[in-house]
């Protein structure tokens, strides 16, 4: 027999894959060569310790690290990635439209820097963008609005405060934070219950905004208190909670915000 | 498993048993169809399903769990964002096998640019002294697996800790299965070698 086809009889039959015809070849092969012999002998001590050595568990936090990771993402993608890329591919796909695209681009850039300088960035219709300050609600008018539930955050070097009003069919949350630098603020709802119809912060602030799919985060960047008031439009059932993370230098805490109006007299 | 003695010395006539459940064509394809729509729920269950054929493969090529971990996990972010690049026509495991060996491979000419690999999984505290001999011989293996070429590694790993068939192997690693079967027979050759060596118990 070649030495290939040996080699490949005893793999098989120490992988349990020989047909009992294989196994009883090699077995006659076996008996009439000592030099084979010595070399299954060999092979199968190898197919020995490694049978030995156990199978790991995988670390228990595995899982959560990557769904953890993957909720996070998906929740950022759509609004950071998603509609430059519309955009630039629609206007890719005609070379002529080149300078149009680079147009288009720093007309955006300048009138998203002239709303966050004025504190202004609506983005719905029907809601209107007066001044505010303080805990003053502009244009819809505080007496509008009423307060459905709050939650107050302590940090060691700060607070956060959530709220929940409404008027009408209107909703506001309100965040008010004054918070050291690094600090998080995510806000999160179900998209497919809530979306938003407006955002407006003040003062105007370097801090980072960033509305993804079903939330939106503020990451402090600037010393001293800021506002943010974040118009929801309803889609679903009324009761959908907004849910409140906070993520400091020195821990996380959250909570939610009950969003469902008392009726009259409760 | 049962070792080579136990299953009757000379000539065992069962296929290994498979302790990795990884291909499971019909149900995975139902699974990757949810999460295209966005069902992080069912990404979760193809996690389940592979994290611990994924791990120790990881864990094997590179000797040292926290690193392992880490690939791992890199592994699964980078499957879910190219999800949608994935060709259907070919199995999930063998796709997601082969972001793994990349980045294991990346891993690896990163640590050998920058520090000598360490033996972070040498067991440096033992129990019982069965508790000891079971860690000594993990450590021995993967000291010896250690020696081996990546190639060589992978072979091994893929028949002997996460028991792919010979088929399987060669569809993930892209060779013909008579490749596969050579590569295998040497890479055991060159194991037998190393472990006579270093003094490993040979039955």
């Amino acid at each position: 027999m070649k030495d290939k086809e040996m080699q490949r009889l005893m793999n098989d039959q120490l992988d349990g894959l020989a047909t009992p015809a294989e196994s009883e070849r090699l077995r006659r092969e076996l008996a009439s060569d000592e030099g084979a012999r010595k070399e299954y002998r060999s092979l199968g001590a190898v197919f020995d310790v490694l049978n030995r050595a156990e199978i790991e568990e995988p670390p228990p936090d595995l899982k959560q690290n990557v769904m953890r990771a993957i909720h996070h993402r998906v929740e950022m993608m759509p609004v950071r990635k998603g509609w430059r890329e519309l955009i630039g591919a629609a206007f890719r796909k005609r070379p002529a439209f080149g300078y149009a695209y680079s147009f288009a681009a720093g007309a955006a850039l300048a009138v998203l820097a002239f709303a966050l300088l004025t504190g202004n960035s609506i983005m719905g219709s029907g809601i209107e963008s007066g001044p505010f300050s303080g805990t003053m609600l502009p244009s819809l008018g505080v007496g509008q609005l009423r307060r459905i539930d709050s939650r107050e955050f302590t940090l060691r070097d700060g607070r956060v405060l959530a709220e929940m009003l409404s008027g009408g069919d209107r909703f506001v949350a309100r965040i008010t934070a004054r918070a050291p630098e690094g600090t998080e603020v995510v806000v999160s709802y179900d998209p497919g219950s809530w979306s938003v119809a407006g955002l407006r912060q003040h003062p105007a602030t370097a801090n980072d905004v960033m509305l993804g799919f079903g939330r939106i985060s503020v990451r402090i960047q600037q010393i001293g208190e800021s506002q943010y008031l974040l118009y929801l439009a309803r889609r679903g059932p009324a009761g959908s909670p907004l849910r409140i993370a906070i993520h400091s230098p020195n821990g996380r805490v959250q909570g939610e915000l009950e969003t469902r109006v008392p009726r009259p007299g409760s | 498993m049962p070792s080579f003695r136990e299953r009757g010395g000379g000539f065992p006539d069962q296929p290994l048993p498979r302790m990795f459940v990884v291909m499971v064509e019909h149900e995975e394809d139902g699974l990757l169809e949810r999460c295209l729509e966005g069902d992080g729920g069912a990404f979760g269950q193809l996690v389940d399903r592979y994290q611990r054929v994924l791990f120790n493969v990881s864990l094997r090529m590179v000797g040292n769990r926290e690193d392992a971990r880490d690939i791992t996990q890199t592994v699964f972010l980078k499957a879910y964002e190219n999800l949608g690049k994935f060709d259907r026509r070919h199995r999930f495991f063998s796709w997601v096998y082969r972001i793994m060996i990349n980045e294991t491979l990346n891993h690896l000419n990163r640590a050998r640019r920058t520090e000598p690999l360490d033996e972070t999984m040498a067991s440096e505290q033992c129990g019982p002294d069965e508790d000891c001999a079971r860690h000594r011989l993990h450590d021995s293996v993967q000291s010896a697996l250690m020696e081996l070429s990546p190639d060589y590694r992978q072979v091994i790993i893929l028949r002997h800790f996460a028991q792919l068939s010979y088929q399987e192997m060669s569809s993930v690693l892209e060779v013909p299965e008579k490749t596969v079967k050579s590569r295998l027979h040497t890479a055991r050759q060159l194991l037998g070698g190393i472990f006579s060596k270093s003094g490993i118990a040979l039955s």
